[in-house]
């Protein structure tokens, strides 16, 4: 048999795409692919120097995905099945298909729920963290740690603290005639939060709940001690009772 | 290709596993307890906004979250035993499973965890998943291509989750974030954030510096296996390679980053084998 070379792969992977299943074939097109990987890697890198209009790495990323939705479609043993399919379920996995697609092109989440962009850890970081945290103040003045997402399990995996995170961000940014409104919003998360932790300690009073926020020195950090924090907020339940 | 010989008995085995994962969910997970939250927090997204701003304040009570839960753990148990009038059990299911995942993510943002289940359970309603491992175990036998393509169908979309992040990260933020403290943000912010694991381990990485390098590394290479994760379908042994990075990786942003996806892995363990002669033998033996 001929040995294809590496032009004939090239064609073959742009032009006529299928998966081929013999193993060596597999490895050989699994290294074309990321060649092509690298090349759009490094074509954003030299795209973003040159200060490219910054839709060209959407543009690329829609091209790739597009490759990669041609290799399964063009499978002839997918195809196969797809056609063994009846009419109504050969609609839903187009549409399901196309909305998966979607999703991941257009990028706003809060539209395409439940079908959504699949983004994590791919923007560039370089500011140090800070994270804030949560303090429970009983009424002889100590205080115990509130750690969002054991008092709220459904909303773990980071959910709870993405959320009084985003309500606190929200104020940093907003207009003077908005600021009231993201205040009680905010406020009124922070009293739900103390009070649902206050239900599993029916022994003890608190009387307030202070948010702390912290800088995580990335550049100088020498262990948890060099992280430094201070007062950001802070709630009385008292003030809701008389309010 | 993988599950060139998946039959009713496979599918049904995942369908089991999944609903039988959204079960356990639902069991442990005291999700009218979003009813504590101020509703003026709450913002509906994607298909949830179909539902009328006015229904919320009434939507978002103890007793009808609870209700739909104690509803969704019936319809979720009686489609992972495969018990008659599955597809009318899945659907239900698929539909307030929706609702259910829209409603506490918007109290919050929209995270990932769970999402692929959600995908599946999709799948699982529109095909024969009760034909086999069923409660009963009166099998019936369908086409076999159908069995087939809904287990590849469930493969493709857990594998594109996994391309799409790759590719993004490639396309939008490479190499600079292969290079730089990007990672070095997301473990000192998780590390040091009130969280559900409390893992302290990415201290680690942050007081010796010389292990960033170490971490980008291994970074990337997750990337290109992402990237690559659709050769899983037709490679038996990059499905190994694949399969051992992605435990590694998940475990890795438990001690890291205190991030846990284990409804995740657990699919990739049942997607990614073919459980066909496994369960001809358990089935010679029992009619033994």
């Amino acid at each position: 048999m001929d040995k294809p070379g590496v032009a004939s792969h090239v064609g073959f992977v742009a032009m006529r795409v299928s998966l081929p299943f013999d193993e060596s074939r597999n490895v050989r097109l699994a290294f074309l692919v990321l060649l092509g990987v690298t090349f759009v890697g490094l074509g954003h890198y030299s795209v973003s120097r040159l200060g490219a209009h910054r839709l060209v790495p959407y543009v690329l990323e829609a091209i790739a995905m597009l490759l990669f939705t041609a290799l399964i479609v063009r499978s002839s043993e997918i195809r196969a099945g797809f056609a063994s399919l009846g009419r109504k379920t050969k609609v839903f996995v187009i549409t399901f298909g196309v909305l998966l697609c979607l999703g991941q092109v257009i990028k706003v989440n809060g539209a395409t729920f439940p079908l959504v962009a699949w983004t994590m850890y791919g923007k560039i970081r370089v500011e140090d963290p800070a994270p804030l945290f949560y303090w429970a103040i009983h009424d002889d003045g100590s205080r115990s740690e509130v750690v969002p997402p054991h008092v709220f399990p459904t909303l773990s995996n980071a959910r709870i603290e993405h959320m009084l995170e985003h309500q606190y961000q929200r104020i940093q940014e907003a207009s003077p005639s908005e600021r009231r409104v993201k205040v009680d919003v905010y406020e009124a998360s922070l009293r739900a939060l103390l009070r649902a932790y206050a239900t599993s300690r029916p022994d003890q009073d608190f009387d307030s709940l202070e948010v702390e926020q912290c800088h995580v020195p990335l550049r100088t950090y020498q262990g948890p001690e060099s992280v430094t924090c201070e007062l950001a907020w802070k709630i009385s339940l008292d003030e809701e009772e008389a309010g | 290709m993988i599950h060139a010989s998946a039959d009713a008995r496979a599918l049904g085995l995942v369908r089991a596993v999944v609903f039988g994962l959204w079960f356990v969910l639902l069991a442990f997970d005291s999700f009218e307890q979003i009813a504590l939250l101020p509703v003026e927090a709450f913002e509906p997204y994607g298909v949830l906004r179909l539902i009328p701003d006015g229904a919320w304040p009434h939507l978002l009570t103890e007793p009808v979250l609870f209700t739909i839960r104690l509803t969704l753990l019936a319809a979720t148990l009686a489609a992972a035993l495969g018990v008659r009038g599955y597809t009318a059990f899945a659907t239900i299911a698929a539909i307030g499973l929706t609702f259910h995942q829209g409603a506490s993510r918007g109290f919050a943002h929209i995270n990932h965890a769970q999402l692929p289940l959600l995908y599946m359970t999709y799948v699982l309603a529109v095909y024969p998943a009760a034909d086999g491992f069923v409660l009963n175990g009166k099998e019936k036998h369908g086409r076999k291509e159908h069995y087939v393509f809904a287990m590849r169908a469930m493969m493709v979309i857990v594998l594109f989750a996994y391309t799409t992040i790759g590719l993004y990260r490639i396309t939008q933020s490479s190499p600079e974030i292969f290079l730089g403290e990007s990672m070095l943000y997301s473990i000192g912010k998780n590390t040091h954030r009130a969280s559900f694991y409390g893992m302290q381990w990415g201290s680690l990485v942050l007081e010796h510096r010389f292990l960033l390098p170490v971490i980008n590394l291994g970074y990337f290479i997750v990337t290109l296996f992402e990237v690559l994760s659709v050769f899983c379908l037709v490679s038996r042994s990059f499905r190994w390679m694949w399969l051992l990075v992605m435990v590694g990786f998940h475990l890795s942003t438990l001690f890291l980053m205190n991030l846990l996806f284990w409804h995740n892995l657990i699919l990739c363990v049942v997607l990614f084998f073919e459980w066909e002669p496994l369960l001809k033998r358990l089935s010679h033996e029992t009619n033994r």
